[in-house]
């Protein structure tokens, strides 16, 4: 049996196919362009207006596959809230009911009424189907300003509706408030560009496929159609899918915790160490400064990280400076650090406290490669503690920690290479910096700004 | 994949390029080179 | 199948369900009353618009686990839009109503079980429900005067088109739905939920020239 039933327009008496015959309740004749009123079986003319259907982009009638099913396009609204306006198209198939194709801002999504109701789920979110959605936008004017083809509800131009979306970051819902109804329709985004035009074709169009091949020499005479190439059937379309907020969050924690764990490797992998080599110097507190070498160290890399290593057995409230010197033998070039070994210990109200160590690491960065010796200057100080136990502020210097020229004996090691935690630290959070931005902003900006 | 995955995986490619090279030229701004005896400051850090 | 001659056309009319006392005779409209002694005539149906459904008299399918064939139809109108719908006779031997409407299918059955509540007793009595208002879960998301627009197939009740009913739609969260009626004589409901087409693998639909069945319902 046909799908279309046919009716005379009251106006010019012009014919008309109705698509979805029993369902629509208006449409409009595309001779004159009047709206009529086909929910009864008399046939009433309700508005007139004229509208050039080249102003849309697609062709009522006009038939695509969408999602494996395929579609007539059998309705056009233009429509226009306070910032915006965009066209819906009302899709059509008897076996599969009606779809909406959304054209706003140059992007296509296509419209699928729920058929359950979201719930409430505070503030301004709703769930549905198990996922959670964000009012975007306080609900705002939205105006139908022209109407063409068939619908299955009595819409005209003119009609004003209240209308917000509800987003997770990946699938939206809209919902628009009539005077006595309530719409949800679940919106999925199509792919951009031309996609959406090329995959529906009007009747008697051939599809955009590519050109004709053109003829070749020496077929003069013969007919045309042998030399072309037959022609491909339109795209199909299929709505994208898109990953919510939750969902990409997760992912993109996944990838953060992967480099992390590639950077630490490198880390760790390039900070591999090589022979050492060890000295002994003995320095005596408040005695002039000591010089000891390590001799042939030999670094391969091009460039490496030096290791030192300075330790010594107890010594209390002292400190050490350590003047590092690294020499390259070939040019006579060197390169300083310094280091400092400090060991206190005390008394006060709370008790009694210590404080610094008796090793202390000292780390050269970028040392190109080539023999070095490492020359270290080492001078011990006593510290005055002003503060001891039963005395006043700024009495005098204990005597119980030791001589003036107590020995303090150091033992040094330097080698290649070293671990940089500093630098795993800095680009592990280089890492995570951009996902806490993403979700203060998220916590912070939440609703009431247009998206 | 979406775009925001997308450039938070060029991101991560970028720092372990970064990393690497780092690694390469042992390169840290946490090492106590170039810290010489007349720049330093001597004695001890306690309060 | 079991069929009767037309008591007012002589033409054969098919008795899809064992069970519907009424039936409406295709060539003649004509609303048969079944009894003992056969089929009598008490009056026209509405000729039904045509439309698009997918489903017809025959169709079949299995709904809640249960085989059906779709034996009878009655189509209702408002003021701005008309819908379907099929009576379903089941190998259960209970009756169930599948509603179609704008693409959608609602399966339901005949419940007294809300009745009781309070909205529905004042539904009973003459007052309004209202878009928004709630029932056990459930939100009214419609609500229209409806008038008969004449029936076909084998019918459990006769079709005139002076039937006139207040109905009410209701939605949960979980895509389960609640239909309440009130006429002259008083208020019913019909509890069910959305279905897909393909949900209940349905035979023998309706051929439309111009339309291949999808994939899914093959």
């Amino acid at each position: 049996m046909t799908a279309a039933r046919v009716i005379d327009c009251p106006n010019c008496g012009g014919s008309i196919a109705l698509k979805a015959a029993g369902y629509s309740i208006t449409v409009a004749c595309r001779y004159c362009g009047s709206e009529l009123d086909v929910a009864n079986p008399d046939v009433r003319l309700v508005t007139e207006y004229h509208r050039a259907m080249a102003a849309s982009d697609l062709p009522l009638g006009a038939r695509g596959t969408v999602g494996g099913t395929e579609w007539e396009v059998i309705g056009w609204l233009e429509r226009s809230d306070d910032e915006a306006r965009w066209s819906e198209y009302l899709l059509f198939n008897p076996y599969a009911g009606y779809r909406w194709l959304i054209h706003a801002d140059g992007e296509w999504s296509l419209g699928t009424m729920l058929t359950s109701e979201p719930v409430a789920a505070g503030g301004d979110s709703v769930e549905h189907d198990g996922h959670r959605f964000e009012r975007e936008y306080d609900p705002v004017s939205t105006r139908t300003d022209a109407v063409v083809g068939e619908f299955y509800w009595r819409v005209k131009a003119g009609d004003v509706v209240e209308a917000t979306v509800f987003s997770n970051g990946g699938a939206s819902l809209s919902w628009e408030r009539g005077p006595d109804e309530v719409n949800w329709t679940q919106l999925d985004a199509l792919p951009g560009g031309s996609a959406v035009r090329d995959a529906f074709v009007a009747p008697g169009e051939p599809p955009a496929g590519p050109a004709e091949a053109p003829r070749t020499p020496g077929q003069f005479g013969r007919k045309g159609a042998s030399a072309s190439r037959p022609r491909q059937p339109a795209p199909e379309l299929a709505p994208l899918r898109q990953a919510s907020d939750a969902e990409d969050l997760g992912k993109l924690t996944g990838m953060a915790i992967g480099t992390s764990f590639l950077l630490v490797i490198l880390g760790l992998v390039f900070g591999g160490s090589g022979s050492a080599v060890e000295q002994r110097l003995t320095v005596y507190a408040g005695q002039p400064a000591q010089t000891v070498t390590l001799a042939t160290l030999t670094l391969k890399r091009p460039y490496q990280a030096v290791t030192v290593t300075a330790r010594s057995d107890g010594f209390v409230n002292k400190w050490v400076d350590l003047d590092y010197s690294l020499v390259d033998r070939r040019t006579q070039r060197s390169i300083d650090a310094y280091g400092l070994m400090e060991y206190y210990a005390g008394r006060d109200s709370d008790g009694p406290w210590t404080e610094g160590s008796h090793a202390r690491t000292t780390k050269f960065a970028g040392v190109p490669a080539g023999t070095y010796d490492l020359m270290v200057d080492a001078s011990a100080q006593n510290w005055s503690n002003p503060v001891t136990y039963g005395s006043a502020w700024g009495s005098t210097p204990s005597s119980a920690d030791g001589g003036e020229s107590e020995p303090i004996a150091l033992r040094f090691r330097v080698k290649p290479g070293g671990v940089f935690v500093g630098n795993m630290l800095l680009f592990v959070l280089l890492t995570f910096a951009p996902i806490g931005i993403w979700i203060a902003r998220k916590l912070h900006g939440a609703g009431g700004y247009r998206s | 994949m979406s775009p925001r995955l997308f450039l938070f995986g060029l991101w991560c490619l970028l720092l372990l390029l970064a990393s690497a090279a780092a690694n390469y030229y042992a390169w840290s701004p946490f090492a106590d080179g170039s810290r010489s005896g007349s720049s330093a400051i001597y004695g001890p850090t306690h309060k | 199948m079991a069929s009767l001659d037309c008591p007012a056309c002589g033409a054969e009319v098919p008795l899809r369900s064992a069970a519907m006392p009424y039936a409406v005779c295709g060539h003649c409209h004509s609303v048969l009353l079944r009894d003992d002694a056969g089929l009598s005539d008490i009056g026209k149906s509405a000729v039904l618009p045509f439309d698009v459904s997918p489903l017809q008299l025959g169709t079949s399918g299995v709904a809640d686990g249960v085989r059906f064939d779709v034996a009878g139809r009655v189509r209702w109108g408002w003021e701005d839009g008309s819908w379907n719908e099929w009576l379903l006779a089941c190998g259960d031997g209970r009756v169930r109503w599948l509603g179609e409407a704008m693409g959608q299918y609602m399966l339901l059955s005949e419940s007294t079980d809300l009745l009781g509540e309070p909205l529905l007793e004042r539904f009973a009595q003459g007052d309004a429900i209202t878009v928004g208002d709630t029932l056990a879960g459930f939100t009214a998301t419609d609500v229209k005067q409806v008038r008969c627009l004449g029936g076909e197939g084998d019918l459990p009740f006769p079709t005139p088109t002076d039937w006139t009913m207040a109905s009410v739609d209701f939605r949960d969260a979980a895509g389960a739905s609640l239909s309440v009626q009130r006429d002259a004589k008083g208020v019913s409901a019909y509890v069910g939920r959305y279905l897909g087409l393909a949900e209940f693998a349905p035979r023998n639909l309706r051929q439309i020239d111009g339309w291949a069945l999808p994939v899914e319902l093959r």
